[in-house]
């Protein structure tokens, strides 16, 4: 990497950069199980009557060179423009290398001659580039599991390749400001971004009757994201004993996708995944939740009961695209997006004499809809839920004529389904007194403060009845994903306390 | 030259160096091949061959060790005990009921052992591989068609070529599947060396000739199998993908989710003691895990077939090739001869109650000779997953007799049951194309 300063004329300076870098990413990951140990030795994975043994390996390689420049005006326009080409061994065969191109300009405005000192001190920025997203090791090439079968070898389809597989390119447009007033004691800072993602890549399942059953990483379409970023600090009171400061945050994101065909093409004709010269998908599932053009990624889709107040049957919303079977009425209707689309984070700290300091920090997630797994119903056993329903709760699953149609479908086993809340909760997520003792400390100390803290005590649901949103279960959220709760342990409210000392 | 402006030189030469570097690694599209997942080129060599041919037999036997239990229901081999989740059913399967486009891992398991032995087939063609390895490799290939004809009501046919990605076609009934199965046992006789491989090919033919109605064709194939000749699908302790999972749904492990309760042989083995059918009941464990819908515990009388994970479940049998040629007899309308070859079937056993060979079966009629020969193919056949076949394949060409298919729709189970699960959908013989095929392949109709 080098750098090269030129004064173009006496208000202008040019820093031009250049680089490269290569990556090589080798993991070996080794792991080693052990069963049935002898009793008298400390058990080691060799004394073991059963040994397992598994080995993965895998090096990715990325390389590339960029070239930067950045324009200096008057210390007061910044403008950037850059350039970065990248090579990745993981790219398909059939794929070369990638360009990504950058530009970005800053104007303080307010070191203008025109501006009003009264206006408060403001940056506006402005930022285009693009970035890329490489595919794993293994996705561009059709592969095959070692699996066994009763103590033999044995091949099983793992990955079907795809031989055209490239980056997913995203680029950017952002627009913002920095800002402050009032000797900083109120500042802002806002940027609006649009991201358009072309050649996403996404998991697709294949046609299973290919042979390949897993999903095939591709890179399918268009998708589009935008929304704004705001900060607002304020200090509202301050004194030498005293201090009030709140701040607010604000996040929005807008998902859609635009196209489930490559290249820049429109919706067209649906054909098939696997079809080397296939321009667009059908709707798919992944990232826990359903890809289908002109909704969020993702989207949650399932059935929906329309008569939900009326002592009726069941009537369940039409899905226009999946014509309705036996059994299956109302599949695939889409609910919602399955991702939070607005977050807000409140936060307030109060400062009193000593700096004792309290804070406390909010958050609001929004937007998106959840499952809750009411396991026990599809399990054919009663549940608390429908007890107001029962004719006898204590015996039967037997339901009053009185039910409404909503909870007909709810409380009847295998037929349960329309368990889709409003997701929207708000939690605190903690609470912080912090209280400075140095004076029980020698001399030799020159700062000590206590802390204590609670977190997640406090929560607000907008209908999901008796699951936390963000409850872990024995394996990771993501393998169930948010919005799709089964059996799971809430995250727990924790009280710490500590001391911070500094000598 | 002072050492400053040298020292800079070398600086420049080693960045100029450097940046050449990876730009040279950048052009080459960073290539790397990495150890673990086969890829498919190696597919082919010679230490790769049996893993391949193992690959598609361990996909049907998960096909038939999950497909055989799911079947037993279906074919009211087996009563439910409710039992969800782990080693059970939901509950409208329970109820004998296949919700259209379910079941897509019993799917997955079948196109891939179809797909892997045609893999198999293609690239040990193409190196001119042992023999041995290709009559393997058509003979599961043949086994996989034939057990998709047989479960599920329509096929999805694509290229043989597992390189020709062309999506498959849609073809209502099985007729597509045993066309293929028979081609392909055909080609695996091609490549059979002993009379035990000629025997598992012929009588696998055996039986997809009877599915497609060519009685002469499945009687020739069937003459050639001795009455003692058994091909087993291997199960194993291994790993639970294929385990015997009719065993291990029954083992206490902890599950215990079925029983032969309200079933056939729940009184006809009290009554013969047919080595074939054996259940037994345990004082210390009255009930199958769970409880059903509707009904509560089920009284739990477990089968005795299989009695360990490692049991294999047969797939051809020589006593198989007897019922066929006398199903065979009977269609030619010869019920006597049919009766003499269906009780030489069921006399071979010998009664686990009064050590005597069974009782022969009596018939007066054509009609009677049926209800035998279906009666018969029921016991020999019982929990191997043919059952349900066997009724659908009988329904569509109308033969006579009667079937011993319990009636559960009418049945009052149990006193205050309140309703009957099994009157809340159709009873279904087959499976569907599952959702996942449905969706993704553009030949075959949304679910209907």
């Amino acid at each position: 990497m080098g750098t090269y300063t030129l004064p173009v004329t006496s208000a202008i300076n040019s820093n031009f950069s250049w680089g490269g870098q290569a990556i090589g990413d080798s993991q070996v990951r080794l792991r080693l199980l052990g069963e049935d140990f002898p009793g008298a030795a400390e058990p080691t994975v060799s004394s073991a009557a059963i040994k397992v043994a598994e080995e993965d390996r895998e090096k990715v390689w990325n390389a590339g060179f960029f070239f930067q420049n950045v324009f200096d005006i008057s210390n007061k326009y910044f403008v950037t423009g850059g350039i970065r080409v990248d090579g990745n061994s993981a790219f398909g065969s059939g794929f070369g290398l990638q360009v990504y191109p950058k530009v970005s300009g800053t104007w303080v405005i307010s070191d203008e001659d025109f501006w009003d000192p009264g206006y408060g001190a403001i940056k506006l920025r402005a930022a285009y580039g693009q970035s890329g997203r490489a595919p794993g090791a293994f996705d561009a090439v059709r592969t095959w599991n070692p699996s066994g079968y009763a103590g033999t070898p044995a091949f099983t389809p793992d990955n079907l390749g795809n031989p055209d597989l490239g980056p997913e390119v995203t680029r950017e447009w952002e627009f913002g400001f920095d800002a402050s007033w009032l000797d900083d004691r109120l500042s802002a800072t806002f940027t609006y971004f649009d991201q358009r993602t072309s050649d996403a890549l996404m998991f697709v399942s294949s046609i299973p009757s290919q042979g390949f059953t897993s999903s095939q990483l591709q890179n399918v379409g268009t998708v589009d994201n935008s929304g704004i970023e705001l900060q607002l600090d304020a200090t509202l009171f301050q004194s030498s004993n005293f201090g009030v400061d709140a701040g607010l945050g604000v996040s929005t994101t807008n998902s859609e996708v635009v196209s489930l065909c490559t290249g820049e093409t429109e919706p067209s004709e649906i054909v098939l995944a696997r079809d080397p010269a296939a321009e667009c998908i059908a709707p798919f599932w992944d990232l826990n939740g359903r890809i289908i053009e002109g909704h969020a990624l993702p989207v949650e889709v399932g059935r929906r009961v329309i008569n939900r107040d009326e002592i009726a049957d069941p009537i369940f919303e039409d899905n226009p695209d999946t014509p309705a079977a036996p059994g299956r009425t109302g599949e695939n209707v889409v609910i919602g997006p399955q991702l939070p689309t607005h977050i807000i984070t409140p936060t307030l700290s109060l400062r009193f004499p000593n700096n004792i300091l309290l804070s406390a920090r909010g958050e609001y997630q929004g937007g998106h809809v959840a499952y809750i797994n009411e396991i026990s119903i599809s399990r054919s056993v009663r549940s608390p839920l429908c007890f107001p329903w029962y004719v006898s709760p204590k015996t039967s699953i037997e339901l009053k004529s009185e039910t409404p149609a909503i909870w007909r479908e709810r409380c009847t086993p295998g037929f349960a389904r329309d368990y889709w809340f409003d997701s929207d909760y708000f939690k605190l997520r903690q609470v912080s007194l912090t209280v400075p003792v140095d004076a029980v400390f020698p001399e030799t100390v020159s700062n000590a403060t206590f802390t204590a803290t609670l977190s997640n005590f406090m929560d607000w649901y907008r209908e999901i009845p008796w699951y936390d949103p963000e409850s872990l279960g024995n394996s990771p959220a993501l393998d169930d994903g948010i919005g799709n709760q089964t059996e799971r342990v809430p995250s727990p409210v924790t009280f710490r306390m500590s001391v911070r000392v500094t000598f | 030259m002072n050492k400053r402006t040298d020292r800079s030189i070398r600086s420049r030469f080693s960045k100029t160096l450097v940046l050449a570097g990876i730009a040279g690694v950048t052009a080459s599209g960073c290539e790397v091949t990495n150890p673990g997942p086969i890829q498919d080129e190696f597919l082919a060599q010679p230490a790769s061959q049996q893993g391949l041919v193992n690959g598609g037999v361990r996909r049907l036997a998960e096909l038939l060790t999950y497909g055989s239990y799911t079947h037993a229901i279906l074919a009211r081999e087996l009563f439910p005990g409710g039992q969800t989740g782990f080693m059970g059913h939901d509950p409208i399967t329970q109820s004998g009921h296949i919700l259209p486009g379910s079941f897509s891992n019993r799917w997955n398991d079948g196109v891939q052992a179809r797909f892997i032995t045609e893999t198999a087939i293609k690239r040990f063609t193409e190196v001119d591989a042992p023999s041995n390895m290709l009559y393997q490799a058509y003979l599961w290939n043949a086994f996989a068609y034939r057990t998709m004809g047989e479960w599920w009501c329509d096929a999805v046919l694509g290229p043989t070529d597992p390189d020709d990605t062309t999506p498959g076609s849609y073809e209502q009934g099985s007729t597509g599947n045993f066309n293929r199965a028979i081609d392909s046992f055909t080609a695996a006789l091609g490549f059979a060396s002993t009379p035990e491989e000629t025997h598992a090919a012929r009588g696998g033919r055996a039986a997809a000739h009877a599915w497609m109605g060519d009685w002469s064709a499945a009687a020739s194939d069937a003459a050639t199998v001795p009455d003692d000749f058994v091909f087993w699908i291997n199960y194993d302790d291994e790993l639970q993908p294929y385990y015997n999972t009719i065993f291990e749904a029954n083992a206490r492990q902890p599950a215990g989710s079925y029983s032969v309760i309200y079933t056939f042989v729940e009184e006809y083995y009290t009554e013969t003691g047919d080595p074939r059918t054996p259940w037994f009941e345990d004082a210390n464990i009255p009930y199958a895990t769970a409880s059903l819908d509707t009904y509560g515990q089920v009284e739990w009388k477990n089968q005795a077939k299989y009695n360990s994970r490692n049991d294999d479940q047969r797939i051809v049998s020589g006593w198989e090739m007897r019922l066929l040629e006398a199903e065979a007899a009977l269609n030619a309308g010869n019920w006597q001869a049919a009766m003499t070859i269906i009780n030489r079937v069921r006399t071979r056993n010998i009664s686990e109650t009064t050590g005597e060979p069974l009782d022969p079966w009596v018939a007066m009629s054509m009609e009677e000779a049926w209800t035998f020969l279906k009666r018969e193919r029921y016991i020999e056949l019982w929990l191997e997953g043919r059952r349900l076949g066997d009724e659908r394949r009988w329904a569509a060409t109308n033969t006579p007799g009667g079937l011993d298919t319990p009636d559960w729709e009418s049945t009052a189970f149990a006193p205050g049951s309140r309703t009957n699960m099994f009157t809340r959908n159709p009873r279904s013989y087959c499976f569907d194309i599952p959702e996942s095929e449905r969706e993704r392949n553009p030949n075959v109709p949304p679910i209907s």
